[in-house]
């Protein structure tokens, strides 16, 4: 006992340089007191720490939910959401007698960055601004509620197993550990980075995964159940864009002339999650390129031709329409027929309620802001007449710069392109395995349509680029033709042939269960608390863990917090 | 949670039963109805703030113990080349504490009147330079940690062997039994987890509004009279507050027998996603039962150790290879035939039905949270069963100790050890001296007098001497306080009867209090002083805040001050020689027989010095818009008592004899 007494906790340095081929016990802070557990992994390979009689706890600490629950189980069993009243002090109800309400003088709280979320959240990559104290008493009243509300099991006899995301700030992890290690006084933590266990949940061993987490979208391939860190890719563009879009255009419906108040001091963040959750969703690809279409056409004075010629094909003949045009077609005049009533409480506005019946089409705007549109184009409302989002200048249309996605600030693609990117940089084995295994999953991707939505622009994009070149061919047209005047016809029996042997490849493919290389494939997974509770619930042997710690400053704006990626190889772990 | 408000309960019903409740307890009491000042129009938003002024938040001394942790030093610009260094990761800082002295002093140790002394004189010379020191060591109310670390005292506890307060965070749960708290079912240890520490019998909350469901029949007459006749048919979970039923879902869920509804749920509610996850934890369970089969048993994984051992390698030699080739490929893992793929035909088809069936359709955040797999419609909602409770005994994190142990019946809301806070230090209350002041609007540059009341719990006296920096901290806009007499003593919490019946007994040494014909209450002694406790004046003299709720920061007009509360007093050193001592402090709980039952008249070789301390805050109130005609220069600022550390007050001698002077209730 005495070895662990958690009040003689050493502070040694937060983490070792020399680590990337280190192999430390499964804890993955090095301060942590070395448990009974630790030398089985040194030793023997068959004694395995993850093969034990009582199952272990599992939790995931996202941005914005904390997950936790038992292993072998579909669900965790709760979720805890962030909400200002947590950083409250106990007995005052409320924010805890710091913050402020503009017109009654409520206390509130402080406020670090202005856009008001950082109370809805529990840590961010962006520590500059961060008191590490504050996230850790958070973390800490987090973890108590979970542990006497949800789990009702005392904290010392579980073993733990932590999702973190990826990239994940080498202060908190050292913070987190720290503080369980003080208060709850686990036997053993075990890190695991959440893309392999989503991957893991969706029942494939590559793939490559995309997280549209609260405050940013990782990318991450996975090859073999190792995750790939130094082809990662973030976006800025994640759920918290969405639900600050959302309320930007709802402000922007309500808010009378010349108010330029922001709209989290009008709204509160959770009743704008609650509305962008329930009621958001994302037009289909098509759709979207029709919106389009028809802003370009405005753009240059032309009416709209959507009842002109919306059936008649380059030759003039009519288009047959096909079970699932005319399917489509319904839902399309169903959609547009629909209305939402929204309730907002703006205590801020003279009203103390706000409500609000917005056309059902609208509510799929946010997504497209958040996800697709350049950053540059300016926020409309809900009550625009010509469409919600603004017509282009014909010098933009003309420069190419409204459509052109590669002009966006860095971390600020938008999410398709950053997927093409991602593949676009990862080995050509790596990205031949995860074409047709792409995993959608985090907080907006229950978005409905919203996963369907970012794979066919891909589809597009990629057709559009004529493939997976690095160099983007300038004029396709010119180099059509040039290829007819250089190259030699291959002879009818070859095209044969060739079709045949790809006939033959193709057959094969589906013979075997897989997809043909080359075809864009969105695979459904479970979740990476769920891919967790499988991994800790198989009872794996003979496991060896190995750390690989990768210092990245992947924006220059975010230097100072250097990151960590630690990843458990899980392929080592299952398959050694 | 539910155990703290148990606590305070029976703290109140005790303190009730045993009649030691003081009077001032009373009074606050009373108070509360006058002092909610609140703003009416704002309750039913969620920024406001449940508790009204006055109040008074204490520190739990974890909060000075802890490492600092240094965030990233943001102003150091770090080169993308350059690994970073120690600095700019969180590294735990050794960190001076909080109070300025020492805790908690042993007897042999430098005694409490002679620091003070010491201090008291060299504060006296020192001027205000010195001040920004002083502010170092303030505690900060407005810190953002400081909201992790206050709390009302009914949620605090005490260990006595630490002689420390230990909060919520200071403490290791342990977790004597669960229970239902609908049926008050006690659920044994070994069926907890597997039921998903949710009551398995009858009792089901509402999906939508989470009150307790009713089971009636689906042909519900009410004007039938017949007990047979409602015992009839297909049964359905009645929700009778918002009247939701089982019927409702999509399809209808019906259930044959009133009785045993769990196990006919589980039954007619599969579950999609349930069905997935074991279709993925049967392809691993498969894959991996290969995999461990043939590392440990076949001859193929034999051969291949075997084959480590000589030296052949993985390469192979050339007889041996098609055998291991095979294993190898036995042990391959592949990955899970036909994965769910994202189909957007479907996705669509969930935006067509939130269209059709509208918004009122869909689940809210928090119905959606408290369901399993998170449904979009109330259609797939399921009722949700009771999560079970838990009785907890608790233990002081340090030593180990029981500080509160619960009995194991559910039933029984008593505790076989309870060490509360309330019984151990002295509870600060604050209230107006002036019934004009209004809490919620504090007049800039008004001198505002409070009178701030210690009672002491123990059966010792105490005495108290109370710190506060001159200048409210952690704001740019200052408020002036003073506490007119920050040293004095506190009356042992001796029976009310005590008094009484033993007429023989000398009562307790009571500090002089002022001569009543002096009503001013701008003195350096103590304004009342009564058995068990004593109240003095603090002065409040409430800067001129601008009003910064335009400017999005936190409030500013917000004043609490923070003191620091030093409470000393002889204790029994030996707990077994309470009988010769009677009234010891590790007595206090009032589980022993008659404590303070007999006089002080204990072995005077076995009493200690205790002594510790803490940071409390009072919340006072808003400071309101200034008023014409109350300026900066107002004389009535209170000039009599050297501010920011208070000077030793004069002890009154301890002999003299006056009568108590009646309370004035202003």
């Amino acid at each position: 006992m005495s070895s662990r007494d958690p009040t003689k906790l050493a502070p040694t340095t937060p983490y070792r340089s020399s680590a990337a081929s280190h192999r430390t016990s499964l804890t993955a802070n090095p301060s942590t007191p070395q448990s009974r557990f630790s030398t089985s992994a040194f030793s023997s390979p068959g004694a395995s720490s993850l093969h034990q009689v009582d199952e272990p706890l599992i939790f995931e600490f996202g941005t914005r939910f904390f997950r936790a629950g038992f292993s072998n189980e579909s669900a965790p069993r709760c979720k805890i959401g962030i909400t200002p009243a947590m950083y409250g002090r106990e007995g005052l109800k409320g924010r805890g007698g710091t913050r402020t309400n503009r017109r009654t003088g409520e206390p509130a709280g402080p406020r670090i960055r202005n856009s008001g979320s950082e109370e809805w959240e529990l840590w961010l990559n962006d520590l500059r601004f961060k008191d590490l104290g504050v996230v850790e008493d958070l973390m800490e009243r987090v973890l108590r509620e979970a542990y006497n509300k949800y789990l009702l099991i005392e904290s010392k006899s579980k073993r733990l197993i932590i999702i973190i995301p990826p990239v994940f700030p080498l202060a908190l992890q050292n913070t987190l550990s720290q503080l369980l290690f003080l208060h709850f006084q686990p036997p053993t933590i075990t890190y695991l980075s959440s893309p392999v266990l989503s991957c893991l949940a969706a029942g494939l061993r590559s793939a490559l995964v995309v997280d549209i987490g609260w405050q940013e979208t990782t990318i991450t391939p996975v090859y073999e159940l190792r995750p790939l860190p130094a082809h990662i890719k973030f976006s800025s563009r994640g759920t918290r864009s969405l639900v600050e879009l959302f309320g930007q255009l709802l402000w922007n419906t309500i808010k009378p002339e010349g108010d330029d108040e922001s709209w989290w001091r009008i709204f509160n963040w959770a009743d704008v999650e609650d509305v962008s959750t329930r009621y958001g969703w994302c037009k289909s690809s098509a759709d979207a390129r029709e919106a389009a279409r028809q802003r370009a056409r405005q753009a240059f004075g032309l009416g709209s031709d959507k009842d002109a010629d919306g059936e008649v094909n380059e030759d003039g003949e009519k288009i047959r329409k096909t079970s699932a045009d005319i399917r489509a077609q319904r839902r399309r005049e169903t959609i547009e027929g629909a209305q939402v009533d929204v309730t907002f409480k703006t205590p801020l506005l003279r009203e103390s309620t706000t409500a609000l019946t917005l056309p059902f089409e609208a509510m799929s705007i946010a997504a497209e802001y958040a996800f697709f549109l350049p950053s540059w184009i300016n926020v409309e409302s809900f009550k625009t007449e010509e469409g919600y989002i603004p017509i282009p200048s014909v010098e933009d249309l003309m420069d190419g710069c409204q459509s052109r996605v590669e002009y966006e600030d860095e971390s600020e693609y938008a999410l398709p392109y950053l997927v093409f990117l991602t593949l676009l940089n990862c080995p050509v084995d790596v990205r031949a395995v995860c074409i047709p295994r792409i995993i959608i999953t985090g907080g907006a991707a229950n978005m409905p349509g919203l996963k369907a939505r970012i794979l066919s622009d891909l589809k597009e994009l990629v057709e559009e680029r004529g493939g997976w070149n690095i160099v983007k061919k300038r004029n396709t047209m010119g180099d059509d033709r040039r290829r007819e005047l250089v190259e030699k016809k291959p002879k009818k029996v070859e095209v044969e042939l060739l079709q045949s042997e790809k006939d033959d490849l193709r057959i094969k493919y589906a013979k075997l269960g897989g997809v043909a290389p080359g075809t864009i494939r969105g695979v459904e997974t479970m979740g990476a608390w769920a891919g967790g509770s499988i991994l800790s619930g198989a009872r794996i042997k003979g496991s060896v863990e190995r750390y690989t710690i990768y210092m990245i400053s992947r924006n220059p704006k975010w230097l100072s917090s250097a990151k960590i990626i630690i990843f458990m190889n899980l392929a080592d772990t299952i398959f050694c | 949670m539910d155990i703290s408000i148990g606590v305070l309960d029976c703290c109140i019903l005790e303190a009730l039963w045993h009649s030691r409740l003081p009077k001032s307890f009373n009074l606050i009491l009373e108070d509360r109805p006058q002092t909610r000042v609140g703003h009416p129009t704002s309750s039913n938003y969620h920024f406001t703030m449940s508790a009204s002024f006055p109040y008074i938040h204490i520190s739990c001394p974890c909060n000075e113990e802890r490492p600092q942790i240094m965030a990233v030093d943001s102003a150091r610009p770090l080169s993308p080349t350059k690994s970073p260094t120690k600095r700019d990761f969180a590294v735990p800082v050794p960190s001076t504490p909080l109070t300025p002295v020492k805790r908690r002093l042993f007897p042999g140790t430098s005694s409490f009147d002679g620091t003070v002394a010491t201090s008291g004189d060299a504060d006296g010379e020192r001027n205000d330079e010195e001040d920004d020191e002083d502010e170092e060591n303030n505690f900060d109310p407005h810190d953002q940690r400081a909201a992790f670390s206050l709390f009302p005292i009914e949620n605090l506890l005490y260990c006595e062997d630490c002689h420390q307060i230990r909060c919520p965070r200071c403490v290791t749960d342990e977790i004597v039994c669960w229970y239902c708290p609908s049926c008050l079912f006690e659920v044994p240890s070994s069926t907890v987890k597997s039921d998903g520490n949710r009551c398995t019998r009858n009792c089901y909350l509402c999906p939508i509004c989470t009150a307790l469901l009713v089971v009636i029949p689906v042909n519900h007459i009410p004007s039938s009279s017949s007990a047979a006749e409602q015992q009839q048919g297909p049964f359905n979970l009645f929700c009778s507050h918002c009247h939701w039923t089982t019927s409702d879902l999509s399809p209808p869920l019906q259930l044959e027998k009133p009785t045993s509804i769990s196990a006919q749920l589980a039954k007619v509610t599969p579950s999609a996603h349930d069905a997935e996850f074991n279709r993925l934890k049967q392809h691993y369970a498969q894959q991996l039962g290969n995999a461990q089969e043939d590392f440990t048993n076949s001859p193929a994984a034999l051969t291949r150790l075997m084959g480590l051992y000589t030296g052949l390698g993985a390469g192979g030699s050339g007889h041996a290879g098609g055998r291991k080739g095979r294993g190898v490929k036995k042990l391959e893992m592949k990955e899970i035939d036909r994965p769910r793929e994202v189909v957007e035909e479907r996705e669509m088809e969930i935006v067509e039905q939130m269209a059709k069936l509208g918004i009122h359709a869909t689940t809210n955040t928090k119905q959606r949270l408290n369901q399993p797999h998170e449904p979009r419609f109330l259609s797939e909602l399921r009722p949700t069963a009771v999560l079970l409770r838990t009785k907890r005994s608790k233990r002081c994190r340090a030593c180990r100790h029981i500080l509160v142990k619960p009995e194991s019946k559910v039933q029984t809301t008593r505790f076989r050890i309870r060490l509360v806070a309330l019984n151990y230090i002295p509870s600060l209350t604050i209230k107006r001296l002036d019934p004009s002041i209004q809490l919620s609007s504090l007049v800039p540059h008004k001198t505002h007098r409070f009178l701030l009341t210690v009672t002491n719990p123990l059966f010792d006296p105490i005495s108290v001497s109370l710190l506060t920096p001159r200048y409210t901290p952690g704001t740019d806009y200052p408020s002036r306080v003073t506490i007119l007499c920050p040293e004095f003593d506190v009356g042992a919490n001796t029976d009310v009867w005590d008094d009484a019946l033993m007429s023989t007994r000398t009562p307790a040494p009571v500090p002089t209090p002022p001569p009543q014909g002096n009503k001013d209450p701008r003195m350096a002694t103590v304004y009342e002083q009564k058995r068990n406790y004593t109240s003095v004046v603090i002065e409040v003299v409430p800067a001129e805040i601008p009003d910064t709720r335009v400017a999005r920061i936190r409030d500013e007009r917000l004043l609490e001050i923070p003191i620091f509360v030093r409470v000393e007093f002889e204790a029994e050193v030996d707990r077994e020689d309470e009988e010769g001592g009677g009234g010891g402090t590790s007595s206090t709980s009032g589980k022993h027989g008659a404590p303070g039952s007999s006089g002080g008249g204990g072995n005077p070789l076995g009493r200690e010095k205790v002594e510790y301390s803490y940071w409390c805050v009072v919340g006072v109130g808003r400071v309101g818009d200034p008023v014409e005609g109350v300026v900066a220069s107002e004389p009535n600022t209170p000039v009599r008592t050297p501010v920011a550390t208070p000077v030793k007050a004069p002890r009154t001698p301890g002999v003299s004899k006056t009568p108590l002077r009646q309370q004035v209730r202003a």
